[in-house]
């Protein structure tokens, strides 16, 4: 097809025949009036397109800039889950040394010599190792005001905690008398059951060269977990009390020692769940700054213009500027 | 201007139907002063044409008005026998194919040409009107010899393959590192109010592990 591009100065000749052939042909260009009505029919298709247009394309709320990536909160909210709960889906929480729970107290109790003061004990509760799944369910997140907030429910779940309790007792007066002192350990293991919780937060937006950035600021969670002890735990408070005289055993049950140690336990204990785990992350939608020119690659200057988020989009704005070259050279490959 | 109207009745349809914006799509609008600058840096081009001829591409104009992106090359061909015959050329066309580079991510597209105008021409240092009516009649061969004139437009917007989320380890909580893999496709071009509007559908097939918890 090149070779028979202009093939020559015998080609003039050709074509003068041409144009005078052309010039008796009829007119296939349209006619000023039709030009005319075209004009005006699209101007009047303009103004009803404009009419129509959403708030994205009219970039109401937008920045300025040459260039404009505006990314729809659907896919930012779907971008943002996917890298919230995806990570999340079974991964163990396995917390070690926990807590030390401590509680003590003076027992007293109506005798017939009156109220008296049986003695004090101190209940000790070390939770050594909690182990749990996290389970996130849906997060709810909402734009505006520059940033997203979040607040993802997980569920805490198929936990179970391995703990070691030491009960100390201290008897005193007639109490003190019969009992003596008394102490003793004992290793739990407890199923922990199924916690919700809920990570708030929020992600804020920022622009960080040409990309954008999402940097996930969350509250510290603490998870307050309930114990549900094996009933081996309370043998273990009432073997101790049994292994008393019997006058021993009905003042430490008249004291309801072993109720108390139960309450201890049901009060359960919280742990701190870190949230430092979330990473910072961009957003797949992003500015270059080179741009590949007749074969090689030129440097762009770029300034941002801004970032907002609306409740339909994130835009982020910027002027793109091609950096100077050296002169380039004046030929092109042919 | 026909083409206009017809790209503008289609628009008014989508945008009745709330297709012509979808608020799903990733939204990149590009406004003609950074196209045209863009394409500007690949000028002048410079090129061998049939052998016997030589053309030269200066200067570019582009816009992006009621549904019609169009582009205007400006230049010179010349005999290469004799520069005293020569046309100044307008050669117009508009972009398309508009897609994402597979390899790069970056939007990408082509100015196809499908007309030219001759501004001036001369034989043998001879300015003569009919010259240019001769020019003309070159027509769609002259346009297939001419295309590699055209420089390729380039959009320095890059979309991801992906997001990879880094694993973690510490404080009694292991999480491996992970990929959220996308799939983004150019779904609507629109050159609407100055800019040249690309549309794009991302989807992704959900956060896959690529490995176990790092530490940080």
């Amino acid at each position: 097809m090149r070779g028979s591009f202009l093939g020559g100065w015998g080609f003039f000749a050709v074509a003068l025949a041409q144009v005078t052939a052309r010039a008796q042909a009829p007119t296939v260009d349209p006619t000023e009036l039709r030009i005319e009505a075209l004009r005006i029919e699209r101007r009047a298709l303009q103004d009803e397109l404009r009419s129509l247009l959403s708030d994205d394309s009219k970039l109401t709320d937008a920045p300025a800039g040459g260039v404009l990536l505006g990314l729809p909160t659907t896919l930012v909210e779907s971008v943002v889950s996917e890298a919230l709960t995806g990570p999340l889906k079974n991964v163990r929480l396995s917390l070690k040394d926990v807590v030390k729970v401590r509680r003590s107290d003076v027992i007293r109790a109506k005798t017939f010599l009156g109220l008296m003061t049986l003695g004090r004990y101190a209940l000790t509760v070390n939770v050594q190792e909690v182990k749990a799944m996290l389970k996130p369910r849906a997060p709810k997140l909402t734009f505006g005001s520059n940033r997203i907030s979040i607040d993802l429910p997980v569920s805490v779940e198929a936990g179970d905690v391995k703990a070691n309790l030491v009960f100390a007792w201290d008897g005193q007066k007639i109490a003190g008398a019969l009992c003596g002192d008394l102490s003793g350990e004992h290793d739990l293991r407890a199923t922990v059951p199924p916690v919700q919780i809920r990570l708030k937060g929020r992600f804020d937006v920022e622009p960080k060269g040409e990309r954008l950035l999402v940097r996930p600021v969350i509250a510290p969670v603490e998870i307050a977990f309930k114990i549900e002890p094996p009933q081996q735990t309370w043998d273990f408070v009432d073997d101790l009390i049994e292994s008393r005289n019997a006058v021993c055993q009905a003042a430490l049950r008249k004291a309801a020692v072993g109720q108390k140690v139960r309450d201890l336990v049901a009060q359960g204990f919280k742990a701190r769940l870190p949230t430092n785990w979330l990473h910072s992350m961009t957003l797949p939608v992003s500015f270059r700054d080179t741009v590949a020119v007749k074969g090689t690659s030129a440097g762009l200057t770029l300034t941002p213009t801004g970032v907002s988020i609306t409740k339909t989009r994130i835009w982020y704005g910027a002027n793109l500027v091609v950096k100077k070259q050296p002169a380039p050279a004046r030929r092109a490959a042919s | 201007m026909e083409r206009q109207v017809a790209a503008l009745k289609d628009a008014i349809k989508d945008a009745r139907q709330g297709t012509l914006f979808p608020a799903d799509a990733v939204a990149i609008a590009v406004s003609e002063e950074t196209v045209q600058a863009t394409l500007s840096e690949a000028l002048p081009i410079e090129q061998t044409v049939a052998d016997r001829f030589r053309a030269r591409i200066e200067r570019v104009v582009v816009s992006f008005r009621a549904m019609q992106g169009s582009v205007r090359l400006e230049g010179r061909i010349w005999a290469l026998a004799e520069p005293g015959t020569f046309a100044d050329l307008v050669l117009l066309g508009g972009i398309q194919d508009l897609e994402i580079d597979k390899e790069t991510g970056v939007l990408k597209a082509e100015i196809v040409l499908d007309g030219w105008e001759p501004i001036r021409a001369a034989a043998m240092g001879a300015e003569v009107e009919w010259i240019k009516d001769l020019v003309r009649l070159l027509g769609a061969r002259g346009l297939v010899a001419l295309r590699d004139l055209a420089p390729p437009v380039r959009i320095p917007v890059g979309i991801e393959h992906g997001i990879d989320l880094p694993g973690f380890s510490g404080g009694g909580v292991t999480i491996p590192s992970g990929r959220l893999p996308l799939d983004a496709r150019v779904s609507k071009v629109l050159p609407l109010s100055g800019r040249l509007w690309a549309l794009i559908n991302v989807t992704t097939s959900g956060w896959q592990r690529t490995g176990e918890g790092a530490g940080r």
